[in-house]
């Protein structure tokens, strides 16, 4: 095989998977699994929302500065920072795929590089930000927990926090990764 | 009913060529080649009543495949995932089978806008409408598949 006639040759008798009879459907089906999947993102994303102000609520934050400041904090930095990923999730799946490479490849680009720059500014101050308020609530676990619970509480907080910086940090590599290759 | 029957149509009429174009980006990997023409379709049938017929439906499902498939090729990259194809077809003492693997193996090989033009190019798809699904002009892409053509042939000669 040397030259590329000889390429094209061989390239046209590959075998070739024949059309599934049952295909259409498939597709129509997983589609609806899609939507259903979506429908249930939301509603998470909803009762969560619903579940933290009815905590905060519940256990009357609003009438202890302390509590009502480090709650406040911990609760606006993880709903801003979900809110973000869901808004960025849904603009991705709108990227009109039908454009030509060249096209898509340059809204691609410009996806990621909002992305980066979230990446960059905004998570940064939201994970700060959340910790933050966790460290403003644990003079309040010091007062009202045994010493056990808090030592627990605050070890097990330390390590959730350092594996989560973990994988934003894996999250952030990939996805500067794919604007490198991107903008090759 | 009728959103149906329409895709029903374009599926049948267009599956044979987006399969054989994830071919080329998955090295032969059949099961993988499916998943991708599949994710095609998938969105071929989500984006159907935006298609403002800017292009003919051929050409826009050939941007649709190949903008899906070059996803899948970042994403391998990116995670590190190598595809065993290879590994398979090396131990193989078919010489037909040896020939594809080299083929494929030279054609992952090229940068993934080469790639595309030279599999829309094996595929007999006009140079205009290659043009038209990369976005790049057509004396570029007849220059680049004349340079592509060298490129792969030299590949497929030392392999």
């Amino acid at each position: 095989m040397n030259s590329y006639d000889e390429i094209k040759n061989q390239w046209d008798k590959r075998n070739v998977p024949p059309t599934p009879e049952k295909g259409v459907e498939e597709i129509i089906k997983k589609f609806a699994v899609i939507l259903k999947k979506q429908r249930i993102s939301q509603m998470v994303l909803g009762c969560t929302i619903l579940i933290l102000i009815g905590f905060f609520f519940y256990i009357s934050a609003y009438s202890h500065i302390q509590l009502l400041l480090g709650l406040s904090v911990m609760i606006v930095s993880l709903l801003i920072r979900v809110l973000i990923e869901y808004g960025t999730t849904i603009k991705k799946a709108k990227l009109p795929l039908g454009s030509s490479m060249a096209a898509y490849n340059t809204k691609l680009i410009a996806y990621y590089s909002a992305r980066r720059r979230i990446h960059y500014y905004i998570t940064p101050i939201l994970f700060v930000s959340y910790v933050l308020g966790f460290v403003w609530l644990l003079p309040l676990f010091r007062q009202n927990m045994s010493s056990g619970m808090y030592s627990y509480i605050l070890w097990s907080s330390i390590f959730i926090f350092a594996v989560l910086a973990v994988l934003i940090g894996v999250q952030i590599k990939r996805e500067l990764s794919v604007l490198k290759k991107l903008k090759q | 009913m009728n959103k149906k029957k329409d895709f029903t149509a374009i599926f049948k009429t267009n599956y044979p060529k987006v399969i054989r174009l994830c071919l080329g980006y998955t090295e032969g990997r059949e099961d993988l080649a499916k998943d991708l023409a599949q994710e095609v379709f998938l969105k071929v049938w989500q984006s159907l009543e935006s298609f403002r017929g800017d292009a003919s439906i051929g050409t826009w499902i050939y941007r649709i495949t190949v903008n899906v498939c070059l996803q899948e090729v970042r994403r391998r990259e990116v995670t590190h995932l190598k595809l065993d194809i290879a590994a398979d077809q090396i131990i193989s003492s078919n010489e037909k089978e040896q020939q594809f693997t080299a083929m494929y193996r030279c054609i992952d090989r090229l940068s993934p806008e080469n790639k595309t033009i030279i599999l829309l190019e094996l595929e007999s798809v006009p140079q205009s409408e290659i043009a038209e699904i990369t976005g790049i002009s057509h004396q570029a892409v007849r220059t680049r598949i004349h340079r592509i053509k060298e490129q792969l042939s030299k590949c497929v000669r030392n392999e």
